[in-house]
């Protein structure tokens, strides 16, 4: 073993086990920490709301259809949307699938039957404020869809006819992934803050 | 706005009622164990409605459990 070789591997284990050691020293700070905020009162574990867990839950679901969307996506240019007959069944039928998902998620926001024991004052005060979140989610987009369509097809001067219906389907993905950050971000703020 | 502090003291009656649980605090009150444990930790002031419902249940007047905490307390 060459010397160049072996004190670059002492290098690399000094410098892992450093990093291991600070790894460990910041979570000890940070356990201590909060086990200090625990005691003065300052931080209380609230256990999740059944809608706080629906809502990641739905995150997630919006998170994966979104990226088998763009996956689809690859290789194809948006204008074939409507000429791709097998592009566009399983593009629809994964913005189906994810919405359907979604709304199955989201029943215990009914009230009804034995969801309405799992929901609440608190949990709808949650909701409605989520609801900004939608405005907010949907300008956003109607933001990046504008910037981007006018950026793109400046020259061309029209957009082709597929891209309405895109932006359809995204203002759907939207309104239910921007409503459950709203959600998580609620349950979050009311745990720390109160209402 | 929004700043007002409600103190209770849910938890004190809970255990002086048969070591109330928290679930059965939230069947009885008609809302979730996530809102007692809120409640009780001060990071949620509840509806009339609900304060109603809570002080009925230990047959207690409303200002015997909850208490407005201002600047000075």
């Amino acid at each position: 073993m060459n010397i160049w070789l072996s004190s670059t591997m002492l290098g690399a284990f000094l410098v892992s086990a450093m990093a291991a050691y600070l790894g460990v020293r910041a979570l000890q700070v940070l356990r201590l920490r909060k086990a200090k905020m625990e005691q003065s009162g300052e931080v209380v574990n609230i256990p999740m709301a059944i809608l706080q867990q629906r809502s990641l839950w739905n995150m997630l679901s919006i998170s994966i259809g979104v990226a088998i969307i763009l996956w689809l996506f690859k290789g194809h240019a948006v204008t074939e949307f409507f000429q791709n007959d097998k592009l566009r069944i399983s593009l629809t039928a994964v913005v189906a699938l994810t919405l359907l998902v979604n709304l199955f998620l989201m029943l215990p926001t009914s009230q009804k039957g034995r969801w309405s024991k799992l929901f609440d004052e608190r949990d709808e005060l949650v909701l409605q404020r989520a609801g900004s979140f939608q405005i907010i989610g949907i300008l956003i987009l109607s933001v990046i869809w504008t910037v981007g369509l006018t950026e793109y097809y400046w020259e061309a001067g029209s957009i082709p006819v597929d891209i309405p219906y895109l932006m359809f389907w995204s203002n759907f993905l939207m309104l239910f992934l921007s409503r459950s950050i709203g959600i998580v971000y609620g349950y979050w703020w009311i745990d720390r803050y109160g209402n | 706005m929004g700043t007002d502090k409600i103190l209770n003291s849910i938890r004190k009656h809970r255990f002086e009622k048969d070591e109330m649980t928290q679930q059965k605090l939230a069947d009885a009150a008609g809302c979730t164990r996530q809102t007692i444990v809120a409640l009780e930790a001060g990071r949620y002031t509840p509806s009339l409605g609900l304060a109603f419902r809570i002080a009925r249940i230990f047959g207690l007047g409303l200002e015997e459990i909850f208490e407005y905490g201002d600047e000075s307390n």
